[in-house]
């Protein structure tokens, strides 16, 4: 672990609990049989906080959760993984946010996410970290649609302080002109990239041409884990395909481009190139789509020294 | 053997002279001989069934590409970012090397209007484009990825691009680093490729520099032989080399590493494209100027909107040829 009183990375991004629900195909009557359920904390922010930790990184989660049951998980997960969680916030009368996972063997999962308290994430709430955000390494931001303005924000706290930034956007409707200009690091997956372009097909193309967009306006680079086709990095207007993985056996996406940006993040932070950085966040984002589910199909500590 | 357009005359019952107005101008033949003519083409296989079809739809979703080259980096990564465009919304592309010879541009050109293609992209370091191009603007729209002057041109638009900024800006950063005479390597100076020349010698002297120019091919031999006759005659180098491309970058970095000369200290390169060579080098070049992948991928996206606008608009995606200057140690030592 870095000597660092404040934390070296503060995340900020959706945080759920997870319900992987794994369907079977047998059937009773009408009914299905489900084959396995785990319960886990989960969503972006918590996700990829964890990734970063298990990386060695010191990293504090930004967020809102309720006073349910599912707030206990959170902040209990969190804290096993010893994910700094000194800007949990609570909110009283909504529910903590909760993402129903559904994964059955050859098809793509499906998730029901109930944000809840994520909704409730205001500036303030991100200008009561202003200082760790201003002392920390790298900020990760995960702007999605609960949280925009609370995003937008965050990178306006570390551009004063000139703490990198690194953003992963779900939606790019409502993002407010300038704002890449702001970014130093843009993480994608193939879907966003597609989102992006306004393109359907998901593809090693697609992703060239959505870097090729955005290329000159982020600061630094335009990262997208394009699974089994490897890691694009597009840097000083230059195109690069790193670490494609044909024979990789893929059951899962989910929390799998969580986990990328967690590992992106924190290899950066340890004084890594981008590149290094994204072969070791790609190599860890296919572990876990080698199994169902997102906290558990998390590499550990000891997996993600070896990659 | 293959048909001609006599065999294709004679099994339609048409005259050749119609035979060539079905290919060249449908819509001046009535349909009842157009039909004729377009099956007797498929029988006797005078011609690609793709042609055949696109006359029957019309237009054919295809885009005539012409640059002047694929082996070079440059092109071969504009030629990229046209294909993933092109391929994304399904439009066949017919890419052509013309070199950048006019008479070559021309002719492929022809061809594109018999071929019906939707539009053409093209690279050519002529300026200004032939008067006669215009013509073709009935046929078909026609982007210039190589930011020409198409003033009073119908159906002809430019990916514009500030060469003579470009040119001054890099002055600019030469003379902040304490470089006070500067050699331009540029293969047609009489061409598109001269305004930076423009550039360069405007700020030159806005800051009292010396700077000339010299002709050399793009490729890294013809570079380090043109830079090697120039020392020959000048019997002493600049301080400082720019390049049209990064492959001539590569030759000016051989020629000066066999003569011992220290880059950037006695001698700073930077080139004015951007692509992934600059980066292979040793030392990695500095760039001012365009990466090859991101004019293919504007351009194209560009010339399809122009297609399909107004009925079918594409996006409304905003950006623009990114001209950032990317220092490297052939010009910065810290980097």
């Amino acid at each position: 672990m870095l000597e660092c009183k404040m934390p070296a990375i503060v995340s900020l991004g959706v945080l759920n609990v997870d319900f992987v629900m794994e369907v079977g195909k047998d059937l009773i009557g009408k009914k299905r049989l489900g084959k396995r359920i785990s319960i886990s904390a989960g969503g972006y922010g918590g996700c990829q906080a964890v990734a970063a930790v298990r990386c060695g990184v010191p990293t504090a989660a930004v967020g809102r959760v309720g006073t349910d049951i599912f707030s206990y998980q959170i902040e209990k997960t969190l804290q096993e993984e010893q994910v700094d969680c000194q800007f949990l916030q609570e909110t009283e009368g909504d529910n903590t946010g909760l993402s129903a996972i559904i994964a059955e063997e050859g098809k793509e999962s499906v998730s029901i996410d109930f944000l809840g308290t994520n909704f409730q994430i205001t500036k303030q709430d991100i200008d009561q970290c202003r200082e760790a955000i201003q002392q920390a390494k790298l900020v990760m931001i995960y702007m999605g649609p609960a949280m925009m303005e609370a995003s937008a924000h965050m990178v306006e706290v570390a551009n004063q302080s000139r703490t990198p930034v690194l953003l992963t956007p779900t939606l790019f409707t409502g993002i407010q002109t300038g704002l890449w200009q702001k970014v130093d690091y843009l993480v994608m997956n193939l879907t966003q990239a597609a989102d992006l372009c306004g393109l359907t097909e998901e593809s090693v193309r697609t992703a060239r041409i959505a870097a090729g967009m955005l290329s000159g306006q982020v600061r630094k680079a335009i990262v997208i884990h394009m699974d089994k086709g490897g890691v694009l990095v597009a840097e000083n207007g230059i195109l690069t395909t790193l670490d494609v993985m044909p024979e990789s056996k893929v059951v899962d996406y989910s929390g799998a481009t969580a986990f990328f940006t967690g590992v992106f993040g924190a290899e950066l932070v340890k004084g890594n190139t981008i590149q290094k950085a994204a072969i070791k966040a790609h190599r860890a984002a296919m572990l876990c789509m080698e199994k169902v589910g997102t906290y558990a199909s998390f590499p550990t500590a000891e997996q993600l020294k070896r990659l | 053997m293959a048909a001609t357009l006599k065999d294709v005359a004679e099994q339609a019952g048409v005259s050749i002279a119609t035979v060539s107005r079905v290919l060249n101008d449908p819509e001046k033949v009535a349909e009842q001989s157009r039909r004729k003519v377009l099956d007797a083409i498929d029988t006797l296989g005078y011609s690609s069934n793709l042609l055949a079809k696109s006359l029957r739809q019309d237009g054919l979703n295809a885009v005539y590409v012409l640059l002047p080259s694929l082996s070079d980096p440059f092109f071969a990564q504009m030629h990229q970012g046209i294909s993933d465009v092109l391929s994304a919304y399904n439009y066949f592309m017919l890419s052509v090397t013309t070199e950048g010879d006019s008479v070559l541009e021309q002719e492929c050109l022809l061809k594109a209007k018999t071929m019906g293609a939707s539009g053409v992209l093209l690279y050519t370091p002529n300026d200004p484009v032939p008067e006669a191009w215009s013509a073709f603007g009935s046929s078909f729209p026609i982007l210039l990825l190589s930011g020409n002057s198409v003033e009073g041109k119908a159906r002809m638009t430019s990916l514009f691009m500030d060469r003579t900024g470009v040119g001054k800006q890099a002055v600019d950063i030469l003379f902040e680093r304490g470089k006070r005479n500067i050699l331009y390597l540029c293969s047609r100076p009489d061409s598109l490729d001269g305004e930076c020349w423009s550039g360069i010698q405007q700020a030159a002297e806005a800051h009292g520099l010396t700077c000339q120019l010299y002709q050399a091919g793009r490729s890294p031999g013809d570079a380090a032989r043109e830079l090697e006759k120039f020392w020959e005659k000048a019997d002493v180098l600049p301080d400082s080399i720019l390049t049209q491309s990064t492959a001539q970058a590569a030759g000016v970095l051989s020629f000066l590493r066999e003569r011992g000369i220290q880059v950037p200290e006695q001698t700073a390169v930077m080139s004015f494209e951007n692509t992934e060579l600059a980066c292979l080098l040793t030392p990695q070049v500095s760039v001012i100027g365009p990466a090859g992948y991101q004019v293919g991928m504007i351009g194209a996206k560009r010339l399809l909107e122009w297609i399909h606008t107004p009925e079918e608009k594409i996006s409304c995606w905003q950006e623009g040829v990114d001209l950032t200057y990317i220092p490297r140690r052939s010009t910065d030592v810290r980097v």
